[in-house]
Order: structure tokens, then sequence, then C-alpha cells
């Protein structure tokens, strides 16, 4: 059974991370799009919190991307694409997804988690206990 | 299009998202302009029952308005959006609404064939079904398979773009993916 620090949005990385592992031999549809979606919020809530951002619903996935589209094109260019391949996992149930689709979500995860500063050389980090070893 | 009723039972909103959501192969054509994509998704919702409010909502449409450029075509990213259609979902319809589209994608072609070379590239409108935003994605497949080669690669493509205002104007609209 997994556990993690419900606060801190990176957990929600290393839960996909977890589930990539287990799920690809063979790749499960289901786990696949958890996978993608995890990604995303791992990469948005993060950026969310580091913002000036507030506000709920909607909007505010966009507005956070406008917010680093004037701090950093890096970071709000690849939440934006996270966003897209979240909602197309999660909506357009007719589209299958692939390795390469996971692959990417959780490569651009990482890349906005590292712009951020809130990992340390793609491991865990400083300071991050998970409550249990994702392995 | 006329406005979405908001009365509409949430229930069969949530339908219509599903039902936008059927495979609309016929909305490529040979262009890959996605003409008649709206009504193809419309006739698709026609199909399955749904009221005309349901055909009208605009949520959740992924518009196919694909075209793949290679090899020497890579220059002429642009043209993708110089097609005049009718469809206003389509690509060239929106690069006809935001001109700054069609300034990124001539500037950003020439800087994409030095780094990817002849790699595949593809540009799609997606319209969110969670905020109902639509912007423009241009997809290159650099078929790179290092990441960390990717990840320079990609970085040194937001530099040359934090170098040029039209590029940096043209990020408001086009959503850069590499893969």
């Amino acid at each position: 059974m997994l556990s993690s620090q419900s606060d801190d949005p990176v957990s929600f990385y290393f839960l996909a991370l977890w589930l990539n592992k287990h799920s690809q031999d063979p790749l499960v549809p289901e786990i696949s799009r958890v996978i993608i979606g995890r990604a995303y919020y791992a990469a948005f809530l993060a950026a969310r919190d580091l913002s000036n951002e507030e506000g709920a619903g909607a909007m505010i996935h966009g507005q956070v991307i406008e917010y680093y589209r004037r701090k950093d094109r890096y970071v709000s260019n690849k939440l934006a694409d996270l966003k897209k391949q979240r909602e197309m996992a999660d909506y357009v149930l007719t589209k299958p997804v692939t390795l390469m689709d996971v692959k990417a979500s959780l490569t651009g995860c990482r890349s906005v988690l590292n712009k951020l500063g809130l990992l340390d050389g793609g491991g865990f980090p400083e300071g991050y206990k998970p409550l249990v070893a994702y392995s | 299009m006329t406005t979405t009723d908001t009365t509409v039972p949430s229930w069969e909103a949530h339908s219509s998202i599903s039902a936008a959501n059927v495979p609309t192969t016929s909305s490529f054509n040979s262009f890959g302009c996605g003409l008649k994509s709206s009504i193809t998704s419309a006739m698709a919702l026609v199909a399955l029952g749904f009221s005309s409010v349901a055909v009208e909502a605009p949520t959740n449409r992924l518009v196919e308005a694909k075209r793949y450029a290679q090899n020497e075509s890579s220059d002429s990213l642009a043209k993708f959006a110089s097609y005049q259609v009718d469809d206003e979902y389509s690509v060239s319809g929106y690069a006809y609404k935001y001109p700054v589209v069609t300034t990124f994608l001539e500037e950003i072609a020439p800087i994409l064939k030095a780094a990817f070379g002849a790699a595949l590239m593809e540009l799609a409108l997606w319209t969110s079904p969670v905020d109902e935003e639509t912007h423009l994605y241009l997809t290159i497949h650099s078929g790179i398979q290092e990441e960390d080669v990717l990840a320079d690669k990609e970085m040194a493509l937001f530099d040359e773009i934090e170098e040029n205002s039209l590029l940096r104007k043209g990020l408001a609209h086009v959503v850069i993916a590499i893969r």
C-alpha cells in the first residue's frame, strides 16, 4: 500500500514513477492515464504553490500558465503541454495512451520540477521523506 | 456558432463531452486543415441522439487539424496556417484570428530545421475541456531517444525564443511539444 506526504505535490511525481515502474509490462491503459494525470498535477500544483496565483476551479490552470509565461516561458510551455496530455488522457478515451505519452509526461513533469528547483538531480528533493519506499 | 445554453443539465453537458470524443477520422483531409471538422463532430453527436444544445457545446473538441511536415516542407510551417477555410476551429482559422501565430510559425521554421533537421512536425488545435481555452500545439517528433540530448535541445530552443520578440509573443497562442 502506498502512502505519501499528501501536502507535497512532488509526491505525485514519485507516485507516477512508481506506477510507471509497475505497469509497463504489459502497459495498462488505465494506469497509464493515471500516471499522466499525476504527472501533470505534480507539476501544476508545485508551480501554483510557488506562484502568487490563488483560486480554484477551471481557470486556475490557465492563470498559472500565464503567470509563468511572464516569468519562465519554458515552464509555462511545459505546463501547457502537460495539461493537454492530462486532458487527453482523462477525456479522450478513444485515443489509446502510448508509452511515448507516458514518457513525455514523466519527463515533462521532471523538467518542470527541476526548473522550479524542487528536485535534486532528479532524485528526491532535500528534506523529502517518503513515508514508504517507492520500489 | 451559437452560444451554449448554460441551463443544460449537468449530466447532459457531461454526455456531450464524451460524445465529442467520437473518433472524427473523417475530419482529416489531404490538406490536414481540419475542414468541416466541426460539422463532423456535430453529425456524430446528432447520430448519437444528443440535443442541439449538446451539439453546439464546444467543450472538449479535439480538432484534428493536422498536417505533417517532412523533409524540406519544414521550411513552410506557416503555410499550414495559410489556407483560408471556413472552419473557425481549423489551424488556418486560428492563425487568421491571431496573426502573431503565422509570424511565429514563419520565424520558428528555420530554427526548428536547424535544430531537428527533417523531423516530423505536427500542428493541431486543442480546446481544453476544462477551461475551454484553445491553443495551437506544435509537436516536433524529434526521434531523439536520449532524454539529456532532447532536454538540451529543448532548452536551446527556448533560449532562442527568449531572444526573439516575435517568438515570445507567439507563445501566448502556441504550445511547443517536443517528443
